[in-house]
């Protein structure tokens, strides 16, 4: 994403959340909020709970967004770039309703034969690497939930496919045969597994230079009885630095429905 | 070996399938947002948001080395010229994309806070504001201002109730004494990340990197006096100690980086007093009242301006000083001034003049006046916004800025090519601060540097004695600071001025310094050394 597209996306942003687009030209966005929009983001809690209170219609803002860096001082309105607190204040909406779904595949079908829909969980992980550097790495893992059978880059994989939010006509779900828990069991075991495999150097060298600095940290300190607590902190700074340590987060889950054809490929 | 993992993946998934469920495009944009502000390898996610910005590797490197090994805390300490500003917005653009740093403190000498408000929102887009008295500290999430306004109270209790998650200090070297008050106030504020800038990360003794540790790092070298213990130890413990060090700081030098650079010419001009001016000049010799110390001092001030010779003989009220005074007023033109005046219109283009003395400054400038050139002053005693000016108008309308070394304290002005030392100074460290003002990061063309020498003076002397001897220190001067606080020389300008006045002849003058630099060399040598058995 480069600061051109940061107008498409808002535009996006807004139109699929209800909120009306009252004026758009190159680099200039005025928008009108919804009341649900204007709460996330305008941070007047206040005035929303007085509104209701007394049992009203609050207005909604409407927020000007200038993404073109010339036009700044044309119009007022808020600058907005990456980086920038608001572009923030999206991504995080983004994030944090975009952490669970359910979706169908959309699948064309006819009133003959009904279509069954096979279950798989897709696990976006992030996982984070801590010692003598930190690193990310973003993990995607499908769990068919009638076999177990799991892959690897799922996201990659069906990124270009299409998925709708409620069954298709014609079509059903099998049921499951493993629950989600066990579902998410076997791929933590497997992530932990791998991670462990490729890790060596990672775990090697945080472990050398967490080994080095302890000793140096011994030889620094002359009184042993003064000031304990110093001592440890030192202790525990070292090791929250340099010990190596994997943090595995969420990113999201979804349920996800596909044909038999699909979930075949998936596989092969 | 052993990895701990933490995870708590199966109660998590609970609460998230509690939430509503939602669409494709939402789901897939969740991960590719997650994705974007994740570090992926070594390569900077900033960098795609920033493309006007072509950072130089090193400055990468450096960003990448701190956010990835140093967690967000360093001591930055490239030479001048290598562009800290630049590592440091590259590092605060990376965590606040990340959303891990919203709330900054950029404390900067006052001089500097222009340019780093215009630095931060031109190439970064960080919407950094500095300080105004009409505006609380709280209002604007990056804040930029200078030390000495922010330890007044009130602002200092205020400073010390937030909660930062990034502060930047600018010209760090101011903080290392850990006695002041300065020291004092910048550790107690509270900051997740925190970056140090300097160029000279040791000025005079190994104590001052420990106080600059000591924030970036509380406690990583242990208590003082077990750290200056272990320094006195054998060099495999100082070398461990250094890479200790090394382990919060980044420091690139010059010549590292050199094919990036362009050139750099350097040329002596001569100049020869008048008759009336080298008589006067001999008489210094001759005033027995005075320690040869003050000789070389009142030599050095005439040999820039009548004006700097009246202003030290003026604070003795004695009736020789006064003779001496009517004396320097017979005088004619400074023939160096003259010599320099005319070179500069030859010139033909923007030049900076550095000087030593104020009031030779203000000569100057009358004396190019004179002659047609509009030349603007600077120096350290100017209020801010008359600095902001007097740049501005460098940079627009003036042919030539004059200048004091305390006044060219981190500026950039690498829109202008060419630099006159109109006094040399006596440290070579100097010299490089000052050259580093217009060679240095974002200059396009060859730089042209000039001497300017007396002959028959103290000037053709330092030239000769230490100029000269510059390639011998090839090598040593980016790193003199620490070789000579190594070999417990404390400070490069009393010892040269203490070899020139105490020395009978040149000769021993010059043997003296060339013993100077062996040391500082074979200490260098022995330093390599270890190094790469290491």
């Amino acid at each position: 994403m480069k600061q051109a597209d940061i107008q498409p996306f808002l535009i996006e942003f807004f139109t699929s959340r209800q909120a009306s687009i009252v004026e758009k030209s190159d680099g200039i966005l005025t928008v009108k909020l919804t009341e649900q929009l204007d709460e996330q983001l305008m941070n007047r809690p206040f005035y929303w709970q007085y509104v209701k209170k007394l049992g009203k219609v609050g207005e909604t803002m409407s927020v000007t967004f200038i993404t073109d860096e010339e036009k700044r001082d044309q119009q007022k309105g808020e600058w907005i770039h990456f980086g920038s607190p608001r572009l923030d204040q999206i991504f995080h909406i983004i994030q944090r309703e975009g952490a669970y779904t359910v979706l169908y595949e959309g699948c064309q079908s006819n009133s003959t034969t009904k279509t069954p829909l096979h279950p798989w969980l897709i696990c976006n992980i992030r996982v984070k690497y801590r010692g003598f550097l930190s690193k990310d790495e973003l993990v995607s893992v499908g769990i068919r939930l009638i076999d177990g059978t799991m892959r690897f880059q799922m996201m990659d994989e069906i990124e270009h496919k299409n998925f709708v939010s409620s069954v298709p006509n014609f079509c059903f779900t099998l049921p499951t045969i493993i629950s989600t828990e066990r579902a998410v069991e076997r791929v933590t075991e497997e992530l932990q597994q791998r991670i462990k495999q490729k890790s060596t150097h990672f775990v090697n060298k945080s472990h050398r230079l967490y080994e080095r600095e302890m000793d140096m940290l011994k030889k620094l300190i002359i009184d042993d009885e003064k000031d304990d607590a110093e001592h440890q902190h030192a202790k525990d700074q070292i090791f929250e630095r340099l010990y190596p340590q994997v943090d595995l987060e969420w990113i999201n889950l979804g349920y996800f429905y596909v044909s038999e054809q699909m979930s075949k490929e998936l596989i092969s | 070996m052993k990895v701990q993992i933490n995870q708590h993946l199966v109660s998590e998934c609970q609460e998230l399938k509690e939430q509503t469920s939602c669409d494709w495009r939402t789901f897939k944009q969740a991960c590719q947002i997650t994705k974007m502000k994740s570090t992926q390898g070594e390569r900077l996610a900033s960098l795609s948001f920033l493309p006007e910005l072509q950072p130089m590797p090193h400055q990468k490197e450096a960003a990448e080395k701190v956010l990835h090994e140093m967690h967000g805390r360093a001591i930055l300490a490239d030479e001048v010229g290598l562009g800290k500003t630049i590592e440091a917005g590259l590092i605060l653009k990376e965590l606040m994309i990340k959303g891990l740093v919203k709330k900054v403190l950029i404390l900067t000498p006052s001089s500097l806070i222009r340019q780093w408000e215009q630095e931060m929102n031109q190439k970064f887009y960080i919407p950094a504001r500095a300080k105004h008295r009409s505006y609380d500290w709280t209002l604007y999430e990056v804040v930029v201002t200078s030390i000495d306004l922010a330890k007044k109270s009130p602002h200092q209790e205020e400073i010390l109730q937030q909660d930062y998650d990034m502060l930047i200090v600018d010209e760090a070297h101011r903080l290392k004494n850990s006695q002041t008050k300065n020291y004092q106030f910048v550790k107690k504020i509270k900051a997740t990340y925190c970056l140090l800038l300097t160029a000279t990360p040791i000025q005079n003794k190994l104590d001052e990197i420990y106080n600059l540790v000591q924030i970036v790092r509380p406690g990583l070298l242990g208590e003082k006096k077990a750290f200056k213990q272990q320094l006195k130890k054998d060099p495999e413990t100082q070398e461990a100690m250094k890479q200790l060090i090394q382990t919060s700081m980044v420091r690139n030098l010059r010549k590292e980086t050199q094919n990036q650079w362009t050139e750099r010419n350097i040329e002596t001009i001569y100049a020869q007093f008048s008759d009336e001016e080298q008589a006067f000049y001999n008489s210094i010799d001759n005033e027995q009242s005075n320690h040869a110390l003050t000789q070389l001092t009142m030599k050095r001030g005439f040999c820039s301006s009548r004006e700097a010779c009246f202003q030290m003989l003026a604070k003795n009220q004695t009736q020789h000083a006064i003779d001496r005074i009517n004396e320097l007023k017979e005088l004619p033109q400074h023939a160096k001034a003259i010599q320099m005046m005319n070179f500069v219109k030859e010139l033909g283009e923007k030049c900076i003049i550095f000087t030593e003395y104020k009031a030779t400054q203000i000569y100057l400038q009358w004396l190019l006046h004179q002659h047609g050139l509009l030349a603007v002053t600077y120096n350290g005693d100017f209020r801010k916004s008359k600095k902001q000016w007097m740049l501005h108008l460098f940079e627009t309308k003036a042919d030539v800025l004059i200048t004091t070394d305390a006044g060219a304290e981190g500026l950039n002005l690498q829109h202008c090519r060419n630099m006159i030392h109109y006094d040399l100074p006596w440290n070579p460290m100097k010299l490089e601060q000052r050259i580093g003002r217009i060679h240095r990061y974002g200059q396009t063309r060859n730089v042209q540097i000039f001497y300017m020498i007396l002959k028959n003076t103290v000037d053709e002397k330092i030239l000769n004695l230490l100029y000269d001897k510059l390639d011998l220190f090839e090598g040593v001067v980016g790193e003199l600071d620490q070789i000579l606080s190594d070999i417990g020389v404390g400070n490069f300008e009393d010892e040269m001025k203490e070899i020139l006045s105490e020395s009978a002849s040149d000769q021993e003058a010059s043997i003296k310094l060339d013993n100077l630099i062996e040391v500082a060399k074979s200490h260098q040598s022995e330093r390599k050394a270890i190094n790469e058995t290491s």
